[in-house]
């Protein structure tokens, strides 16, 4: 078990210098951080002057080792776009993700269970082919396009939500939706694919036999076998959401995350913003990734930690 | 075989027709049972229809659109589709701001979606492919360091790599070609392996081995062709999200950069007028949303004609219960096991 748990974190940190890595072999080595943050007019001694404020002119280890001593501290820099600390901008963000990425996946769980279960009981029956279209349609419309659908529809159109920003809970109403239709689409093949399975267990007929209610067959035998594998699939919409579609459903919502802020730092060219927030997500993934291994051999005793 | 072979045509030598003759009726036989098997499957021939179409419009695009989707004409701005009032019949899906015309645009922005789309299909499909062909066929060290590097590659978050690299190296269509295939290939590794696995401990393989056939040949001949059916199913599937990625990173303003034109950039362009011009944004949305969703419905019948286990869950009807179920004939060595599909949209980067 301990070397379970080392093992894991030790991966975990490997993800972690790896992202790190390409971060500022792509930063540093392939584009040219100077002429990106400046204005072309700079002159030379100009540049010499902020490459050496940044520590630009040092040697690439260098850099990285000034940037490891100073991310253990939790000390990334001072953003060039707001001119204070970077992690006080990524602290005051991040909370914001999490509230946004934690509504989604709970309207998601909320949806696409029950729906799931209702599409596995009678599979082929009508009811499942539009259930299964539905989901198909949902995961293959794009996130930015449906977002903005809904604030001219349910914004502008009716009025009933907020179009953009950060504020009372009607502000978070859209871009959860939002952010939660392609994982609704995703977990509801997955929960009815699994509940099929289990559905045609021998357990099942054995409990049907004795004379269980189905609902408590269902339920109580059958739903909770299938947990697993739906819960996996959760700690992956929450990964795929911090990691990637926060991104462009923040931007569209213009909702004050993490997400958010990685494009404005794109766009004000703020490399030392964008390099930690970069760093931060990536160690949040590798967290979620080693919670949700913990997560397994917590629910089921049937996985090994040796094999 | 009572059909007379055709005569040779092309005037080479002559072959034996009745060989000629049973070449083309497998083949025959073949596309029939192709096109019987997805007429059953009514929503996967209609994605299949427009998707051809698609390839149709975007390839001819200049004869088909009406008008150069760069044409500007300022006199011609924001005129809503020709159904509205104030359209017109000279632009059918309206004008955008600088009066270019929106159903031109459509057409030709197929062209990046589909060029995007099978350019990273096929540099990620074959990368990933080869890395799951060795690391499975080889195993051993080889299999252990191929897989780590996966493993360690799909806990990066993509997305937010993918918009550094595009901010740092400037995006075009060939950068996000290349990044998206960096993000890409993992998935195909990862199922090749997993096939690679199951197919490799068949007889058919030992006695390929046994007779002395080279590993080269017995990967080319006896285990590749094995494994193309997950692997056909994940490109298409792969297809769907790479046009999804594709469009959001143009809408970031990442990706597709004008004077090009993507549907994503459109939907970009078009969100400044959304209040009073919304036919802007919502024409490219349509068209990326169909796209995608024929792709995946494609998919969703490739795996089921290509995954018997995935057939019986489609169609299985109370009376058939369990005789098939995951531990019944199809034991879970079979390189069609559920398991490895899940894989596909579970291992699927994050982007």
């Amino acid at each position: 078990m301990g070397k379970f748990i080392l093992q894991r974190v030790a991966q975990g940190v490997i993800v972690v210098i790896g992202v790190v890595l390409v971060v500022f072999v792509v930063t540093r080595l392939v584009g040219d951080p100077v002429s990106l943050m400046l204005p072309l007019e700079a002159t030379p001694e100009e540049r010499a002057a902020f490459e050496a404020t940044l520590g630009l002119d040092q040697p690439l280890l260098v850099q990285l080792g000034d940037f490891a001593a100073g991310a253990v501290r939790l000390d990334f820099g001072d953003s060039l776009w707001q001119g204070r600390a970077a992690f006080e901008i990524i602290a005051e963000a991040l909370p914001k993700t999490f509230i946004l990425v934690l509504a989604a996946l709970s309207v998601a769980v909320v949806v696409a269970i029950p729906v799931g279960i209702y599409a596995s009981l009678k599979p082929g029956s009508w009811i499942d082919r539009t259930l299964v279209g539905g989901s198909l349609l949902g995961l293959s419309i794009p996130q930015f396009w449906l977002g903005l659908m809904l604030i001219l529809f349910f914004g502008v159109k009716l009025g009933w939500f907020p179009t953009s920003g950060y504020g009372s809970w009607k502000h978070i109403v859209l871009p959860a939706v939002t952010l939660a239709l392609p994982a609704i689409g995703r977990l509801v093949m997955m929960v009815r694919s699994t509940m099929i399975d289990e559905l045609h267990a021998p357990y099942v007929e054995t409990s049907q036999a004795k004379g269980m209610p189905r609902w408590r067959t269902v339920f109580m035998h059958a739903f909770r076998n299938a947990s697993i594998p739906v819960a996996t699939l959760v700690g992956w919409e929450f990964i795929r959401a911090m990691a990637g579609y926060a991104v462009v459903v923040e931007t569209v919502f213009a909702w004050p995350g993490i997400g958010f802020m990685s494009i404005q730092a794109i766009n004000q060219q703020d490399l030392i913003l964008l390099q930690a927030i970069v760093f931060v997500v990536a160690i949040i993934v590798v967290a979620i990734n080693i919670g949700m291994d913990f997560l397994y051999m917590g629910i089921d005793p049937r996985i090994k930690v040796n094999s | 075989m009572s059909v007379t072979a055709p005569p040779d045509q092309l005037g080479g030598p002559t072959v034996d027709p009745v060989v000629v003759d049973s070449v083309q009726g497998a083949r025959g036989r073949a596309v029939k049972s192709f096109l019987e098997d997805i007429w059953r499957d009514k929503a996967a021939t209609i994605g299949l229809l427009f998707l051809l179409i698609l390839v149709f419009t975007a390839v001819f695009a200049p004869l088909i659109a009406p008008y150069d989707p760069a044409a500007q004409s300022l006199a011609d701005r924001l005129m809503p589709p020709s159904w509205m009032d104030g359209g017109s019949t000279s632009h059918l899906l309206g004008t955008d701001n600088l009066g270019r015309d929106v159903l031109s645009r459509l057409i030709y922005g197929g062209r990046v979606s589909l060029l995007v789309g099978s350019a990273v299909v096929a540099i990620a499909g074959t990368a990933g492919v080869l890395a799951g062909l060795f690391a499975g066929y080889r195993g051993g060290r080889t299999d252990t360091t191929i897989m780590r590097i996966v493993d360690t590659q799909v806990a990066f978050p993509g997305l937010l790599l993918a918009l550094v690299i595009l901010a740092v190296v400037g995006p075009s269509v060939s950068t996000v070609i290349l990044v998206l295939s960096l993000n890409g290939w993992l998935v195909y590794a990862r199922v090749t392996r997993g096939a690679v696995l199951s197919v490799k401990q068949r007889g058919y393989v030992d006695a390929a081995e046994m007779v002395g056939a080279k590993s080269t040949r017995v990967v080319r001949r006896h285990i590749f062709p094995g494994i193309t059916a997950p692997l056909i199913t994940l490109a298409v599937l792969e297809f769907a999200r790479i046009i999804l990625a594709e469009a959001a990173l143009s809408f970031l303003g990442l990706g597709i950069q004008p004077p090009q034109n993507s549907w994503g950039l459109d939907v970009a362009i078009g969100r400044e007028y959304l209040f009073n011009a919304p036919w802007l944004v919502i024409f490219p949305g349509i068209a990326i949303s169909l796209t995608v969703l024929s792709a995946n419905m494609v998919a969703s019948w490739l795996r089921v004609r290509t995954n018997p286990l995935a057939r019986e869950k489609r169609f299985a009807q109370d009376t058939m219960k369990h005789d098939l179920g995951s531990d019944g004939i199809l034991g879970s060595g079979d390189a069609f096991t559920d398991d490895m599909y899940a894989e596909e949209t579970e291992g699927a980067a994050t982007l």
